[in-house]
């Protein structure tokens, strides 16, 4: 069972990958990381509750609606988008999702806040 | 990605009167199967005796009424036969994802949530017959809502 700090560090290094991935090449990949920065800060908070582990998306997704439905319309946009990012054609993508939305809708509007929201609290 | 060839979809088409959940009795059987794995999936709502009488009264008629009060985005609403968690499928009108109805899906989750059924709802952008097939298998699922254009594969039956 990982501890909340090796969320805290994979969530972390998440991020980092997340700032080096072009915008306007592989966007579908931004928001991927984008949605696993923020499993792992979920998973961050649930650790330092002593709250276990999520099995799985569902599990975590209802983990969030009880728990911190402070971020869950956050992490709800990142769970839907990631989904539509992994499992659609690129041509459907990319008729869903524009680069500026990678930016302002995906990191800004929602990744951030959940991030600040974890850091207040662990 | 799991695609069902055409000729063996099959979605049980719910209707509402008055509230209630209706369902033909051409497709009461994979009804009663879908609604049975989803009160099951929800664990915490699960009462043997009334179960599929709140499954329709607590969850497929609010929903069913959300469609309707969106219908300007909503084209299409689905149900998969459930595994572990029961997941609805919002098929919008717009080919963007849209951002700002995200947000009233979203909300939409949560309320059921509050209510004690633990779902997940997403959003696809104006998925036709084929994109739905690559989120769900359609034998069995459960169509809550269509505007009035015949289901994928249904040729208006």
């Amino acid at each position: 069972m990982p501890t909340a700090d090796q969320h805290r560090i994979k969530a972390a290094r998440n991020r980092e990958f997340l700032a080096t991935i072009p915008l306007d090449g592989h966007p579908d990949w931004a928001v991927v990381v984008a949605f696993y920065t923020a499993v792992h800060a979920a998973e961050r908070l649930r650790a330092a509750a002593g709250h276990g582990d999520s099995t799985g998306h569902a599990d975590r997704l209802a983990y969030i609606q009880s728990r911190h439905p402070d971020i869950h319309t956050h992490y709800h946009v990142l769970q839907n988008a990631s989904m539509l990012a992994r499992y659609q054609s690129n041509a459907d993508f990319f008729n869903q999702f524009q680069p500026d939305d990678i930016p302002e809708q995906i990191i800004a509007r929602r990744l951030d806040p959940i991030e600040a929201y974890v850091t207040a609290r662990v | 990605m799991g695609r069902t060839t055409a000729a063996h979809r099959k979605y049980a088409r719910l209707s509402f009167t008055d509230g209630e959940v209706v369902v033909s009795p051409r497709d009461r059987d994979i009804f009663l199967i879908s609604a049975e794995k989803a009160t099951e999936a929800c664990r915490d709502v699960v009462q043997l005796d009334r179960r599929l009488e709140r499954f329709g009264s607590e969850f497929l008629t609010p929903l069913h009424e959300w469609c309707v009060a969106n219908a300007g985005r909503v084209r299409a609403c689905y149900i998969p036969v459930p595994d572990s968690h029961i997941q609805v499928f919002v098929v919008t009108n717009s080919r963007r994802f849209d951002f700002d109805f995200a947000e009233k899906v979203a909300a939409l989750e949560l309320r059921f949530a509050a209510a004690g059924w633990r779902i997940g709802v997403s959003q696809l952008p104006d998925a036709d017959d084929g994109s739905l097939a690559t989120f769900f298998n359609p034998d069995g699922a459960l169509e809550v809502y269509a505007d009035g254009r015949p289901a994928p594969d249904q040729g208006g039956a």
